[in-house]
């Protein structure tokens, strides 16, 4: 596959805009029902997160108190926005790195309504109460089967695209889309078996449901991101992966330890020792895969700090992989026993994964559709001005809230808790201003995917630019540069003609 | 937007892909193989990671048995012989600390501050509910000559209470006497003001109050800050607990 030429050829391009057709349809698809339920969440989000500060608002209304919006807003985050966003970005980037058009758009574009059915019921259920009440699990029980068989209808098309793929050459990335494409129904039924189904001890169950989320952070959302990030680098950069043999080894790193992790969240509870203990060590252990893989994308950027400026899809990228390190460096603050003892009942967790959903892999997954969308719909973003809007109000957004909540919140949560003789409400009141910030901080990423979400509609209504120019985040093009003279698709052609 | 290769087969394909397809046109092609060494101070790092892990998996890896980690789950509050240091709520703390000083008052004033033929009642009473300093004085001096409460005459001879009265015990008296039987204040008198109205009543030099000097000197409130009955206080001290200020808990008032 490689070759010592940055230009393409006619046969790639025709192959690439087959392959980008092939999967229009089904990208877009779970793209925009994706960003629809971003702004779902979103909205949810903050209903939830004022009811911490104001208990009173919206009222009496039982469908948004606390206990149901909470809920809401963090599964419609997973299985709307998160899982959505990854299956296009799956489907999208191993075809292309398989070389292969796809022949079953129809397919995944039934699953991915199912899927949309179910997510919506799934909402709809926490909201009229119907909540099984296990974090990320609170579907109505009848909704999961019915997610993983639609799960099953799309990642099937993602394994047979990698099995049909031209050339021998398997690169990073497609490791880590097999990696997350067969990990997930694994720990997807795993849990939902040992919570749902079999009669397990509650409190293994509890634990089980610590495991299965974090296992959905670090072998679904974290797999995809890094096959995005590791691709639209090498892409963007035209430079070779700065070291190709620690990103494979990072891969098998990551396969080895992340399944350990997860069960430290009930640490004290009486579960065996070494289930509690194994679980923070390993979710310390994987900050070093996520950490090397983060340097090395990012030293494929470095020296080109102007494409970062410029590329909408690099700079989302390159905000996300420092979003994994943070995630990484967090993780091992966060699990060792030693803090745990302030923040495992605390705002940390939430943090935790706000930065894990939004800050590392949401972000990654703009830069990945940023990428796309142009190739799939032939047609170029249309505002540089809400392209930027979207990654500034996203970047402060999710900075202040796993501020407020992970750094700041919880340890002052957790050291009121901790202060024995004050009742538990002084513990409460404490974070009473970082609740309020987090509110704040979700209107900002709110009006951000707002216009993310306008603006990717009207991507899939084709209403993009005709222009042989990418929409660059800062404007100085010239005659000179690497995409020659700006202009209108319908000019040239007529130009050409 | 119909697939330009099957619609006009005839057309060049170069030109047909480079004016409808320019993104995918102008794509890099991927280089894969980087072997640029990475940084020492990367490895060392995960090094670092990898010691800190280690050390909280210890020795528990293979030990299948043991449910709590030690030292992890407290059987109690450090130090706190239970719940006799855990903060209360000024009003609480202060009316038991008066509760159990009011015993030496009942035998006159009656358990429910009733008073009977002889001994006026505190019930009702302006002399307790209105300005503090006045029945802080005749608790701490006692009382002679005629009173008239709650349109009343008594002409009783109450002896001074105040020797070896502290602060805590004035305010808690004071505080108890103004918030039961009935009565009802707003604000609780702290310690300080208590120990406002001691020293002041030591100024005095001695002697039985009676109805003209308060009515003349001492017709108001003692001085300094009341408190919140709703502060969180400890119940040994009944001086506020620091974290109290919470941000919707006001602060002592006035």
């Amino acid at each position: 596959m490689p070759t010592l030429s940055h230009d393409s050829t006619t046969e790639d391009t025709q192959l690439r805009s087959e392959i980008d057709r092939s999967l229009r349809h089904p990208v877009m698809f779970f793209f925009t029902s994706g960003a629809a339920w971003l702004a779902v969440s979103l909205v949810l989000g903050i209903i939830a997160s004022a009811k911490t500060h104001s208990p009173g608002f919206l009222g009496e209304c039982s469908w948004f108190q606390y206990g149901r919006s909470f809920p809401a807003h963090i599964n419609a985050l997973v299985y709307g926005w998160g899982a959505q966003a990854a299956f296009g970005v799956m489907i999208w980037l191993m075809a292309r790195l398989s070389r292969q058009p796809s022949r079953n758009a129809g397919t995944l574009l039934v699953a991915g309504h199912i899927w949309n059915l179910a997510v919506t019921l799934g909402v709809v259920g926490i909201l009229l109460g119907h909540g099984s009440g296990k974090h990320w699990m609170e579907f109505p029980t009848f909704v999961w089967p019915v997610l993983l068989a639609a799960y099953a209808c799309i990642a099937i098309w993602v394994m047979i695209s990698f099995r049909v793929r031209r050339g021998d050459h398997i690169y990073i990335s497609q490791w880590y889309l097999l990696g997350a494409t067969l990990w997930f129904p694994w720990i997807y039924l795993t849990a939902n078996l040992y919570v749902n189904v079999f009669d397990v001890h509650p409190l293994m169950a509890a634990a089980v449901n610590g495991w299965f989320r974090q296992a959905m952070v670090f072998l679904f959302f974290t797999p995809v991101a890094i096959a995005s990030a590791y691709y639209i680098t090498a892409k963007i950069t035209a430079r070779a992966i700065y070291n190709y043999a620690y990103s494979v080894g990072g891969f098998w790193a990551l396969a080895i330890i992340a399944p350990w992790a997860g069960m430290h969240v009930v640490m004290g509870a009486p579960i065996p020792m070494f289930l509690q203990n194994t679980g923070a060590a390993a979710t310390m252990l994987a900050a070093v895969p996520l950490l090397f893989a983060g340097v090395n994308i990012l030293k494929t950027t470095s020296g080109h700090a102007d494409l970062a400026a410029h590329s909408p899809s690099l700079r989302f990228t390159v905000a996300g992989v420092f979003g994994m390190i943070a995630l990484a460096i967090l993780g091992v603050i966060l699990a060792h026993p030693a803090a745990a003892r302030y923040t495992q009942f605390s705002l940390a967790g939430y943090g935790y994964e706000v930065l894990a959903l939004y800050g590392f892999f949401s972000m990654c997954m703009f830069g990945a559709i940023y990428f796309i969308v142009p190739r799939v719909t032939r047609r170029e973003w249309l505002s540089r001005r809400l392209i930027r809007t979207h990654f500034w109000f996203s970047v402060y957004g999710v900075l202040l809230i796993v501020l407020f909540c992970t750094l700041l919140g919880a340890f002052q949560q957790g050291a009121a808790q901790e202060n024995h003789v004050q009742p538990w409400k002084q513990a409460v009141n404490s974070t009473y201003p970082f609740a309020v910030g987090t509110t704040l901080a979700w209107c900002a990423i709110l009006y951000a995917n707002i216009f993310f979400f306008l603006h990717l509609t009207l991507m899939w209504l084709r209403l993009g630019r005709r222009s042989s120019h990418p929409t660059l985040l800062r404007r100085d093009h010239s005659a000179l540069g690497p995409h020659g003279p700006e202009g209108d698709v319908d000019e040239l052609e007529s130009a050409g003609a | 937007m119909s697939d330009p290769s099957t619609s006009r087969p005839d057309l060049d394909d170069n030109t047909n892909v480079i004016t409808d397809a320019t993104a995918a046109e102008r794509e890099n092609h991927m280089f894969t193989e980087g072997a640029e060494p990475i940084s020492l101070w990367v490895i060392l790092g995960g090094a670092l990671i990898v010691l800190i892990a280690g050390g909280v998996i210890g020795d528990s890896f293979f030990d299948f048995k043991n449910l709590v980690r030690k030292d992890y789950v407290r059987t109690s509050a450090p130090g706190a012989a239970g719940a006799a240091t855990l903060p209360k709520p000024a009003l609480d703390a202060y009316l038991k600390v008066g509760a159990k000083a009011y015993t030496a008052c009942a035998g006159c004033h009656q358990p429910g501050g009733e008073g009977n033929a002889a001994y006026p009642p505190l019930a009702n009473s302006e002399w307790v509910t209105g300005p503090s300093l006045r029945p802080a004085l005749i608790i701490l001096n006692g009382l002679h000559e005629p009173i008239t409460v709650a349109g009343k005459s008594y002409n009783g001879n109450m002896p001074s209470m105040g020797s070896g009265m502290d602060a805590k015990q004035l305010a808690g008296v004071l505080n108890y006497i103004r918030n039961s039987f009935g009565n009802k204040s707003d604000t609780l008198i702290s310690l300080e003001m208590a120990q406002n109205a001691i020293d002041l009543s030591k100024e005095r030099n001695g002697g039985q109050m009676t109805v003209k000097e308060l009515d003349a000197k001492y017709k108001n409130d003692i001085e300094g800050t009341a408190l919140d009955p709703n502060t969180m206080v400890d119940p040994k001290t009944l001086l506020p607990v620091a974290a109290a200020a919470a941000p919707e808990a006001p602060a002592a008032a006035e």
